[in-house]
């Protein structure tokens, strides 16, 4: 997994529970807790603070993945502002998952192994996605799309139609939004 | 917090803070090393990148490979740090015919090592080594160490000389290879990937050149053959021309012994008097037609040739050809036979000029193959469509692997060039019986002789198949018609004078176009005769002159010609003519013409 996202995760920790926290979850996981965004590094390093963070907040991994998705988003936009400036609201953010976001992860990373989405819109008007990765993290892809729904500050109905973890091929969810609100400030 | 708890507390902070502090230095340290890492590999791209650029915009300029090689091996050892390179070529560019040294080196100015004078000979190329494998793999191979390969003499004397390590590529067009060219260093070197990735790419780009040059090289091969073809062409005009202007000039002087041997056969003469004059006015004739033949040989040749369909006696021109040849036969000790089966007397319409020169081919190349004292047998039989013939012969007879090749224009057996001759009379018969609906063949008989054979179609004849209508007495042309006759030759003048006496006609005779036109002017005339190749003014323009300022008075202008093709005489009807009297000039034509309607006009009037 990128060093990126383990990046993301300590900021995410730090602006909620400030650093000592983040120096927990290291001690506790026994990863080396150094990560620079140009680096790669074991899936099962990311899993272990994962699994750290779930003790400490008596939370399962899907709602620690959610929430670090969903805190994510702020400290993604200050990085990559571009990523957002780009988009006219969250759907439009969600829909350039595949074609603007993960392009530019590649451009900055070569070699990542973004995860694909399948987007298409049905019949009523929601976007469905499927989710198709090795690494069983639909619940932090939830937690994306519902941190860039405030970050536009919309609100998101997110339903996780069916799940690899049910015994899936793979994962879909189907989603709607509400109109933005004007946005007063950057976030 | 006692001062106790405080301390603890610090330390514990102090040592986190010294723990994050480590956490980041390790990262910026990975950090570093990646990015450093990244720029190297950028760094190398890049000048990958530039090398591939120099040697695709030399290949694009550059037209003779062996440049394109020289300049690639420098750029090559310049980017590699590699302190030999070398160019191996297939021999004779040719694929498949091994490699040998082009003679390319870098440096291009030191050239005798033990392991330069070694890589010129070609046995010193064994299997296992590197070019070699280049060239069956059709890829980049990089050899790491070349004391790996110390069984290759030709790495021992790459070692001796101090080099290390190598890698080759080949130039590719399509899937062949074209080249290869082979590096060494002084060092041992792991292989690099990107660099054997990039020489692969490199090996169509170069490829391209000789691709290119190939071209070049064929179009010059094109160019000259082109060239060569025009100067045969050329050369196939002027021998047709020669041809043409030979055989105008010995029909005229022909025609005129044909002309005044046909007046003398007027003449009261003894019958062995008679019998030597139609001997005299057959073999003329048939001089005549084969004259005809040569010509149109030519214009078979050009593609341009079309039968000249007339009406004659098919079993009277068999009999006087065998009565030509039996003599000569004879002279040779062989018997020549004829044996006609179902073909009668009476007129039938084909080319009897080149049913004649086909039949005479046949039976000269008989009596050639045919020993003395055996016979040669003329066989004639009518079929459905026309008539058979076949020439039997005494000889052995064509191997059955050379009957097809012997009808080729040139082509021509052993026991054939022994016996002389040009090889050509085989394949004017082809020419002949394709253009009469036939066919032509080499096979044996029922008994087993050498037969040659040829067949063609006979077609109904036009004038109901009776003679009689050409016979115009001499009494039915009325006395004193005033006849105007432009020749140029003497003796042809001559045989006008001779041939038109007993009409009793008032003739005059002028030598071209420009005086027959004058005369016109002067006088009227019942009938004119024109020439058609005279100085000043020829014959055709003259009729035109005629007919555009109305000289003729009614009067019927006919063209007096040898060149009897259809094409000529539609040329002279086109210009004006009424008809054409074809030389020899036949007396009973001529009367035809002098007589009054309702007289048929000649049939090639029409």
């Amino acid at each position: 997994m990128k060093g990126v996202v383990f990046n993301l995760l300590e900021e995410a920790v730090d602006r909620a529970f400030g650093p000592d926290t983040w120096d927990g979850l290291i001690d506790a996981s026994g990863v080396s807790g150094a990560y620079t965004s140009l680096g790669n590094y074991p899936d099962e390093e990311m899993e272990a603070l994962v699994a750290a963070a779930s003790e400490a907040l008596a939370l399962d991994r899907n709602q620690v993945l959610r929430w670090f998705g969903q805190n994510a988003i702020p400290v993604l936009a200050e990085l990559y502002p571009g990523f957002f400036t780009g988009a006219v609201d969250a759907r439009n953010f969600v829909e350039g998952i595949n074609h603007i976001i993960h392009a530019e992860v590649r451009k900055l990373y070569p070699g990542a192994a973004c995860p694909h989405f399948r987007l298409h819109a049905d019949s009523s008007g929601d976007l469905v996605m499927d989710y198709l990765s090795t690494r069983n993290m639909c619940a932090l892809a939830q937690g994306f799309v519902e941190g860039a729904g405030a970050w536009y500050r919309q609100s998101v109905d997110f339903r996780h139609v069916q799940c690899t973890q049910d015994g899936h091929s793979h994962c879909t969810f189907a989603m709607n939004w509400s109109a933005p609100e004007a946005r007063t400030a950057a976030a | 917090m006692t001062d106790e708890q405080a301390a603890v507390a610090g330390a514990t902070e102090t040592r986190r803070l010294e723990q994050r502090l480590m956490r980041e230095r390790a990262a910026r340290r990975e950090a570093e090393t990646i990015a450093e890492a990244v720029t190297r590999r950028l760094f190398d791209q890049q000048r990958r990148l530039e090398l591939m650029q120099a040697v695709a915009t030399a290949a694009n300029y550059m037209d003779d490979p062996a440049d394109a090689y020289r300049f690639s091996i420098e750029r090559i050892c310049e980017h590699t740090g590699c302190s030999v390179g070398h160019v191996w070529v297939m021999a004779d560019d040719q694929p498949d015919s091994g490699l040998v040294s082009a003679g390319i080196w870098y440096p291009a100015s030191s050239s005798a090592t033990p392991f330069h004078s070694g890589s010129t000979m070609p046995h010193l190329i064994p299997e296992m080594s590197l070019p070699h494998r280049v060239l069956v793999q059709g890829r980049a191979i990089w050899s790491e160490d070349l004391t790996r390969e110390a069984d290759c003499p030709r790495a021992r004397a790459a070692l001796s000389s101090g080099l290390r390590a190598g890698f080759a590529f080949p130039v590719l067009v399509g899937d062949e290879v074209a080249a290869v060219l082979e590096f060494f260093q002084s060092r041992v070197a792991p292989a690099d990937e990107a660099l054997l990735e990039t020489l692969d790419r490199m090996a169509s780009i170069l490829g391209r050149v000789v691709e290119r040059h190939r071209g070049i090289v064929r179009l010059q091969q094109n160019y000259e053959l082109a060239a060569q073809r025009d100067a045969a062409e050329q050369a196939s005009q002027a021998k047709s021309a020669f041809l043409a202007v030979t055989s105008h000039e010995v029909r005229t002087p022909l025609n005129a012994v044909l002309g005044l041997a046909e007046a003398l056969g007027r003449e009261s003469l003894t019958p062995s008097q008679k019998e030597l004059n139609d001997g005299i006015l057959e073999a003329g004739g048939m001089l005549l037609r084969l004259l005809n033949a040569v010509l149109d040989m030519s214009k078979i040749e050009a593609g341009e040739a079309v039968p000249l369909l007339d009406d004659f006696d098919l079993a009277t021109t068999l009999r006087s050809i065998v009565s030509i040849w039996k003599p000569r036969a004879l002279d040779l000790g062989i018997e020549l036979r004829l044996e006609v089966a179902g073909i009668g007397p009476g007129r039938v319409r084909s080319d009897q000029g080149r049913i004649e020169q086909c039949l005479i081919n046949l039976i000269s190349n008989a009596i050639k193959f045919t020993p003395p004292n055996a016979e040669v047998i003329l066989r004639a039989s009518s079929t459905e469509a026309g008539a058979r013939f076949e020439v039997i012969d005494g000889g052995v007879g064509v191997p059955e692997i050379d009957r097809d090749r012997i009808f080729r224009p040139f082509e021509q057996t052993q026991a054939g060039r022994k016996a002389g001759g040009a090889g050509l009379g085989l394949s004017i018969c082809v020419g002949n019986t394709r253009m009469l609906g036939g066919d032509i063949g080499t096979d044996r008989d029922e008994l087993g002789r050498s037969r040659f054979w040829f067949t063609c179609d006979l077609l109904p004849c036009e004038e109901g198949g009776g003679a009689a209508t050409e016979e115009v007495a001499v009494s039915e042309v009325p006395r004193g018609l005033r006849v105007l006759a432009a020749e140029d030759n003497l003796a042809n003048r001559r045989v006008l004078q001779v041939l038109l006496a007993p009409a009793e006609v008032v003739l005059t005779l002028v030598e071209d176009g420009a005086q027959a036109v004058e005369a016109l002017r002067g006088a009227r005339f019942d009938l004119i005769l024109m020439d058609v190749n005279m100085p000043v003014m020829g014959g055709v323009e003259a009729v035109g002159l005629i007919r555009a300022d109305g000289l003729a008075n009614g009067a019927p202008i006919y063209m007096l010609t040898a060149n009897a093709f259809v094409d000529d005489v539609e040329r002279y009807l086109a210009a004006g003519a009424d008809g054409v009297v074809t030389k020899p000039i036949n007396v009973a034509e001529l009367f035809r013409i002098l007589a009054p309607a309702p007289s048929a006009p000649a049939a090639k009037a029409n």
